[in-house]
């Protein structure tokens, strides 16, 4: 699955937050790319291809990896790539920038699609796709104004938590495996995953405060 | 509304990652779509989310990917330029049992044509002082139900594994604790399910739970029919 050298990253970004003047550099760098997305973006909803050519540039290849990540074939994750591309083509005029970041609505229409797909594995029709299609906007609308301040330092809290806990949450909240799957993969109780969770997102948000 | 008792971050983080299943999401959504406190969580678990996807490493697509995508955007629509995603909010009417319930609930009662009565709906029995509306089963995963407790002698429910309940309406006392509308009370590890109104008013809450078996009373079946 590959989880080992996300964890890597962490460590590497949390090096660089502490680094000082690397730190600064990061985030003026952050920052501009932060800007350039949402100025890609609305030129992206008046229907200018260059401007989603770039934003492709970008993301395609973390989305890529992130569905990859999931265990998807390449076929399949491609599909899945164009899926989300396709609807950040679509709802680019649906954007707000007061409201989160490119990179925190872009990852939310991703995350959008995985549920979908999974959700179409089984019967979905029990309680029904409508009431699904809206549980997807309450999460979407969920992610908050997210500056590359702000990752670095969640990024920063991350790398200062044991090993395994980091696997857990990473696990848990980017890959969306279950407390069950995440105990099967670590040899550990579904207690500990619990806990580990519980432990670790509340040291983020002891650590971090007001950042998020 | 202040609700008391919250999910806690383990259900929140794993309801942000859309991890966990159907029943149980609905419980969530319902919970924190009228809490504060659990919106703080949810935006905050989101922007963990989102720091980590930025920490993936680029894998490019193959070239073909981004052919089809062009192709598929010369053919297809237009980007979508109305602004308005706000989704219009059902408006309570005098009289109504569920105008003060969350969205996601009220779209499920529609779903399952339950009416605006909570009296009129088809409750069936399930165990001295326990009601309920069985609104999507377990395959595999928890069951979506609506319960409702009444009187001070529920012989409740039993269960494997986890269980999330919300209060919709009325109050109810489980181990030593009270909840009233909007908590969450959720437990884990198979324990007997046991709610007991003690104001008189019946209690509803919407609960996932997998594989519920109905509680053991001491009267026997028929009188519990009876009575129940």
């Amino acid at each position: 699955m590959g989880q080992g050298h996300a964890i890597v990253d962490i460590r590497k970004s949390g090096d660089l937050r502490k680094s000082g003047t690397g730190t600064m550099a990061a985030m003026v760098d952050g920052s501009s790319l932060f800007a350039r997305h949402a100025e890609l973006l609305s030129q992206v909803a008046v229907a200018d291809k260059g401007a989603f050519a770039e934003l492709f540039g970008f993301f395609g290849g973390r989305l890529n990896s992130y569905f990859r990540h999931l265990g998807l074939s390449d076929r399949e994750s491609e599909i899945l790539v164009e899926a989300v591309m396709l609807m950040v083509w679509r709802k680019a005029g649906h954007y707000d920038p007061a409201q989160s970041s490119v990179m925190a609505w872009i990852f939310s229409l991703a995350r959008s699609c995985r549920i979908d797909t999974s959700r179409r594995q089984y019967d979905g029709d029990l309680i029904g796709h409508d009431v699904f299609g809206d549980l997807a906007d309450v999460m979407a609308a969920s992610q908050i104004m997210q500056s590359s301040w702000q990752t670095t330092a969640i990024l920063s809290a991350l790398a200062d938590l044991p090993e395994q806990q980091v696997m857990v949450m990473r696990l848990a909240i980017l890959d969306g495996s279950s407390h069950a799957m995440i105990a099967n993969e670590l040899a550990i109780s579904v207690a500990e995953v619990r806990t580990q969770l519980r432990v670790g997102f509340h040291h983020l948000r002891t650590v971090l405060g007001d950042v998020v | 509304m202040i609700p008391h008792y919250h999910p806690r971050a383990e259900w929140l983080l794993s309801y942000v990652a859309g991890a966990l299943d159907d029943a149980q999401a609905v419980v969530i959504a319902a919970h924190v779509a009228h809490c504060l406190l659990c919106q703080k969580q949810v935006a905050a678990g989101g922007a963990v989310a989102t720091a980590l996807f930025e920490t993936v490493s680029p894998i490019s697509p193959g070239p073909q990917c981004f052919d089809r995508i062009m192709q598929r955007l010369d053919q297809g629509p237009q980007p979508d330029r109305h602004q308005d995603g706000i989704t219009t909010k059902t408006a309570g009417k005098h009289g109504d049992d569920r105008s003060d319930l969350p969205d996601i609930v009220q779209q499920i009662f529609d779903r399952h044509k339950l009416g605006r009565s909570f009296d009129a709906m088809p409750w069936q029995f399930i165990s001295t002082g326990l009601q309920g509306i069985e609104l999507s089963a377990a395959h595999g995963d928890s069951g979506l139900w609506l319960l409702k407790c009444k009187g001070s002698r529920c012989a409740g429910y039993d269960y494997h594994g986890d269980q999330l309940s919300l209060i919709l309406t009325g109050s109810y006392v489980s181990n030593d604790r009270h909840f009233r509308v909007g908590d969450m009370d959720e437990a884990d590890d198979a324990v007997m399910h046991r709610p007991r109104v003690i104001d008189g008013e019946d209690c509803i809450f919407l609960a996932a739970v997998s594989d519920l078996i109905p509680g053991k009373s001491f009267l026997p079946n028929f009188l519990q029919r009876l009575f129940g």
